[in-house]
């Protein structure tokens, strides 16, 4: 059994608007992953039942040994942390530090993990020069990093990421990267929702495709974006480079820069 | 067309700061074109849409020095509401672009409108025009607060569209849309560039601004460091060191020259990246 | 076309009314409710004509076609009125107790005091809830327009009765990323108090921020421009005003001819 399964979860919002349909997921420990999808396809709904912010109408949503249905919101968020899409939901504490120690607080750890965690935390997403700075101070692009600081602290087993890749600029998206690459080092279990396919190629070991309410297709990123009627139902395109290649007919499973540069010199040089 | 917007040596400093977010920018800007402005965040993209539409200083006060021409005359000497019919503005936050006091889209895109007090009969028939445009009528008796995020932002460019504006100054308008939102949006910028419209757009979204703009900014700490043609700004791969993200398109172009592949020119856009590799492949003759 | 779609038709004639006589009936309401609740009834000089009067509100309701609305709204009123009313009988002291069970006194005083006050509020806040259950926010703000009232200040009136929805929605959305972080919100009324100082700081720094991109999204459609301003939406009386503005008079000129009446004998 995987260490996160949906079983047959389908999730309908009180009056009676049905937003995921029947979908199975299973996620490894340690993995990685990519769920990409059109707005109202049931990302955000889907990722809200890991979580328990969302419980199942029907079907089970199981992480570890921990049946969401039995849990508080609260309780799952010790192995869920889930940071949303706009830092403001979240933000209210007057310092940068304050906010991130909040979480690990909440969870009752001594004072020298907090410690020890905040630090790391502040350290990766690149806070640490603003640990004393107001959070409404800062620009919204910077204090999405601090709401990824916030949920990085409390050290969860799984970390969820709400399109964090909306508003950054190059920089940004760099240590995005730079993050994301370190968490799945440490061995967390990430799944992060994008619109944006280049970060995806670049910073994923599995892509799920949702359209309409349900799972489209799953695989590597190199299966996913050369599977065209699943792009086609989910009204999603290819990275540019897989599209160029795809229109001058070489390379029929290029997704990275490196890929194409090789696959067309071979066919010029 | 001539200039229809003119810095003059502008220096702005928010209130109650010490460092200027805009320093010493001149430049000017050509009726009928499309400007994409880019840089890092905190360059003073915004600040930049906020002094051309005269909210800085008028509205968020601070000290300008230099001066901001519109149609030759400094921002800060139009009256109220006299520059909304000149520049239509849309923000990144689609939500806080609804009036709040409207029950349908219809009569919120007709809310500006009716402010300048056009008569019922020629309201109507420019709603009806500028929602078709929007590809929003279908909607039309729906309550703006249902929308999904794509459809308000679409709802906020009709509504000041729909004023009949010269410029429009689009702020980030799609960073909060999916594909699919971000196409409908781009869509009707498309449309207003055919309608000779001056169009300055600031966007993250590098590969869109290489397949719609005329021109290039390139804003850093507040300083204009390029201001030229598309395809020679970014095909300029020193600029990744500013900070700056470059189509893929053209990153991929420089890679082959690098590489060995001769190419014509260096692309920006997709259609541009198929015309020249494929050139080159068929030059190949493998 | 699409004018005439916006128009209201209302079939009601008493919800077709026109704003401010709804608002002129609401007023006259609101003075017999004061008259009546003077007149003391038997040995306790309890406000008992309160409770009858009370009546027409929801009989209004029905008689408007809003009975269902109305009945979800009131809900709430009619709760605190209630716990007003225990409140203050058991716990204004006087000589005279009414009634014992154990521990728990009801004095005379007390009792007084609680039917008064939470009559009141049924009364009043009944007839406000009749008014906005069967007035439209565009009838109210040109209205208000009409009226001569700023339309500045039209516009900061009806927003705000937009915004509660999307505070509303706001706070759920909040409250969630709260839970998200291990802050209890499910579970006794201690747990939810400690989780309200959390909630409320994003919600607070949101209004501000997002009041001022509105205050620029109105300046961009011209809402400071000084001259005429025209509207799609017009207003009309529907001709029963004096009607029903004539019986509300009437009805409250017998009210205080009754109570001085009664004064005088």
């Amino acid at each position: 059994m995987a260490y996160i399964e949906m079983r047959d979860v389908s999730f309908e919002y009180p009056g009676g608007f049905l937003a995921v349909d029947n979908i199975n997921i299973q996620v490894e420990k340690g993995e990685n992953l990519a769920i990409v999808g059109q707005n109202g396809a049931g990302k955000t709904t889907t990722v809200k039942m890991l979580n328990g912010l969302h419980r199942p109408s029907k079907g089970d949503v199981v992480i570890g040994e921990m049946n969401t249905k039995d849990y508080t919101t609260a309780q799952v968020s010790r192995v869920v942390g889930y940071v949303f899409q706009n830092p403001d939901d979240q933000i209210f504490h007057s310092t940068v530090l304050g906010e991130v120690e909040f979480g690990p607080k909440m969870m009752g750890l001594d004072e020298e993990t907090v410690k020890k965690q905040v630090d790391y935390a502040l350290e990766i997403t690149g806070m640490e020069p603003f640990r004393e700075e107001n959070p409404y101070n800062l620009p919204l692009s910077t204090r999405k990093f601090v709401t990824i600081a916030a949920i990085i602290a409390m050290n969860t087993e799984v970390m969820i990421f709400d399109e964090p890749t909306a508003g950054q600029d190059l920089e940004g998206n760099i240590r995005l990267g730079r993050i994301l690459k370190e968490l799945h080092e440490q061995g967390k279990t990430v799944i992060t929702i994008s619109h944006d396919m280049e970060f995806v190629v670049a910073n994923f070991e599995r892509v799920i495709v949702m359209a309409n309410k349900k799972v489209v297709t799953s695989g590597t990123p190199r299966e996913v974006f050369w599977n065209f009627p699943a792009l086609e139902q989910a009204m999603l395109k290819q990275p540019y480079v897989s599209r160029v290649c795809h229109t001058l007919g070489v390379g029929e499973d290029v997704i990275t820069l490196e890929e194409a540069v090789a696959a067309i010199r071979a066919r010029c040089v | 067309m001539g200039v229809v917007i003119e810095f003059k040596n502008v220096t702005y400093s928010y209130p109650l700061t010490d460092e200027p977010v805009i320093r010493d920018m001149s430049f000017t800007l050509e009726g009928g074109k499309f400007y994409g402005v880019i840089g890092e965040n905190g360059s003073g993209k915004t600040t930049l849409c906020s002094l051309i539409r005269g909210f800085a200083p008028s509205f968020y006060k601070g000290e300008l020095q230099g001066q901001v021409l519109v149609d030759g005359k400094p921002t800060v000497d139009y009256g109220p509401g006299e520059l909304s019919l000149k520049i239509g503005y849309v923000f990144q936050n689609p939500f806080n672009q609804i009036s709040g006091v409207k029950d349908t889209l219809f009569e919120e895109v007709a809310f500006g409108l009716e402010n300048f007090g056009v008569p019922p009969e020629e309201i109507e028939e420019r709603v009806v025009e500028v929602m078709k445009m929007t590809n929003i009528l279908q909607l039309a008796e729906k309550n703006p607060f249902e929308l999904s995020g794509g459809q308000m932002q679409r709802v906020a460019l009709a509504s000041v569209i729909v004023l009949k504006p010269d410029i429009l100054v689009i702020d980030e308008p799609t960073s909060q849309l999916d594909p699919e939102g971000t196409e409908s949006v781009f869509k009707i910028i498309e449309e207003m560039k055919k309608e000779k419209k001056t169009v300055i757009l600031v966007e993250h979204k590098i590969d869109l601004v290489a397949e719609y703009a005329d021109e290039v900014l390139v804003l850093k700490d507040g300083r204009l460091i390029r201001k030229d043609a598309t395809a020679k700004v970014l095909t300029d791969m020193s600029l990744e060191k500013e900070g700056v993200q470059l189509p893929q398109m053209a990153i991929l172009g420089n890679r082959l020259v690098e590489s060995g592949v001769p190419l014509r020119y260096i692309p920006v856009t997709e259609a541009q990246a198929c015309e020249v590799i494929g050139e080159a492949i068929r030059k190949g003759g493998k | 076309m699409w004018r005439e779609k916006l128009q209201l038709h209302k079939t009601n004639p008493i919800a077709a009314l026109y704003p401010s006589c709804k608002f002129l009936i609401l007023c006259l309401y609101a003075v017999c409710s004061f008259v009546l609740g003077s007149i003391g009834v038997g040995e306790g000089d309890y406000p008992l004509f309160l409770i009858p009067w009370f009546f027409v509100v929801p009989i209004l309701s029905a008689a408007s076609g809003v009975w269902k609305r109305f009945v979800h709204a009131f809900r709430a009123v009619l709760f605190i009125a209630a716990l007003i009313l225990v409140v203050q009988a058991l716990l204004i002291p006087s000589e005279k107790v009414v009634w014992q069970l154990g521990f728990l006194r009801i004095y005379q005083a007390g009792l007084k005091s609680g039917l008064s006050l939470s009559f009141s509020i049924l009364n009043i806040a009944g007839m406000f809830v009749w008014l906005f259950q069967t007035t439209e926010n565009k009838e109210f703000t040109r209205a208000l327009e009409d009226s001569g009232m700023n339309y500045k200040a039209a516009y900061v009136f009806i927003s705000s009765l937009q915004m509660i929805d999307v505070l509303g929605k706001n706070s759920r959305t909040i409250m969630n990323a709260q839970r998200a972080r291990g802050v209890e919100t499910e579970g006794n009324m201690i747990v939810r108090a400690k989780a309200f100082f959390p909630s409320l700081v994003p919600l607070i720094v949101g209004a501000i921020t997002s009041s001022e991109e509105r205050v620029l999204t109105l300046e961009s459609k011209g809402f400071d421009v000084n001259g005429p301003k025209t509207s799609l939406f017009e207003l009309k009386k529907s001709g029963k005003e004096p009607l029903a503005g004539g019986i509300a008079i009437v009805v409250t000129l017998a009210v205080i001819v009754g109570r001085i009446v009664v004064w005088v004998l």
